[in-house]
């Protein structure tokens, strides 16, 4: 069962990372790191349902670190989404290939 | 046949909502990536984490799953979609076939990286692991707030910090940047920047009276 979750939690996260390769989309790009994330999120949890057992460790030190994830998906999102805004602003677009002032 | 049998009668209701949700889960996180418009693409992400959510209860950790509702379905992707809502982002999508040479190879690498973890998945021996006896209060908020606030606590102030400098960076990166030198142009010289008044006579109506 342990390895069932892991596996889907791993089928997300490469479909996070396809995402992120070939989306032109900034905020779609987002959207797939969100993807990635939450994946991460499904493994701790996962493990800390299974890995209990292991001595000295709390079974839920794996939902105190989703958790944190959360937190840094949401300054993440937050802090990436004001960025587009400016970007938006200032160059008028939203596509990741005209945005390349900083490119070679 | 016999071995299929009494795999599907060792399965319980969990494992068959745990399998219903994960179907969910990847079909709308793969419309994230393939829907051309961001809109959906957001709407399918509502739903991965509303089947994440349900993944986390069967998983016992109940105050994660109520978490994720809150805090993903009902304020990241509400950011998101606000933010596609005010960019009025029509599509970028039909410049996407330009870059076909990319996706072919972008697409194998992220499944090697899938199969590369699958199989340490698979030849590893987690499967030997069981799942920790079932308490009443696993995943429940108090045994959270007990790790958090006591051998966790350093990483839960920074993690606040972390969002204080957001909430600061998101606020400066979003608001329209202030024209000083026009501001300063118009407190020096008020005066003269102003239309002059009309004649008048021309603000004078004819008005005809019978």
């Amino acid at each position: 069962m342990l390895t069932t979750v892991l596996t889907i939690s791993g089928l997300m996260f490469a479909l996070g990372v396809a995402g992120v390769l070939t989306r032109r989309n900034i905020i779609v790009i987002f959207m797939a790191i969100e993807l990635i994330l939450n994946a991460a999120n499904l493994n701790f949890v996962a493990f800390s349902r299974y890995w209990a057992s292991i001595g000295g460790i709390s079974p839920h030190t794996g939902e105190v670190f989703a958790v944190f994830v959360m937190v840094v998906a949401a300054a993440e999102a937050a802090v990436g989404l004001g960025l587009v805004i400016a970007l938006y602003r200032n160059r008028g677009t939203v596509s990741v290939d005209d945005i390349d002032l900083l490119k070679w | 046949m016999d071995t299929i049998t009494s795999y599907l009668s060792s399965l319980t209701a969990e494992h068959y909502f745990f399998f219903l949700f994960a179907i969910v889960a990847i079909a709308s996180s793969l419309e994230v990536v393939m829907q051309r418009s961001p809109l959906y693409s957001a709407i399918a992400l509502v739903f991965t984490m509303a089947s994440l959510a349900a993944n986390f209860v069967l998983l016992k950790a109940q105050f994660l799953a109520a978490i994720q509702i809150i805090v993903y379905a009902g304020a990241i992707i509400v950011l998101f979609v606000f933010v596609i809502m005010l960019l009025n982002v029509r599509a970028e999508e039909s410049r996407l076939d330009r870059f076909g040479a990319l996706r072919f190879i972008a697409v194998p690498s992220a499944l090697v990286l899938f199969l590369g973890a699958f199989a340490a998945i698979r030849f590893s021996n987690l499967d030997t692991l069981s799942p920790s006896p079932a308490s009443a209060a696993a995943g429940t908020t108090e045994r959270i707030a007990e790790l958090m606030f006591t051998k966790y606590l350093l990483p839960f102030e920074a993690a606040s910090v972390l969002i204080m400098m957001a909430i600061v960076g998101a606020l400066v990166l979003a608001s329209r940047a202030r024209d000083v030198e026009a501001e300063m142009a118009a407190i020096e010289a008020p005066a003269e920047s102003e239309a002059p008044l009309p004649e008048p006579e021309d603000r004078l109506e004819e008005v005809e009276v019978s």
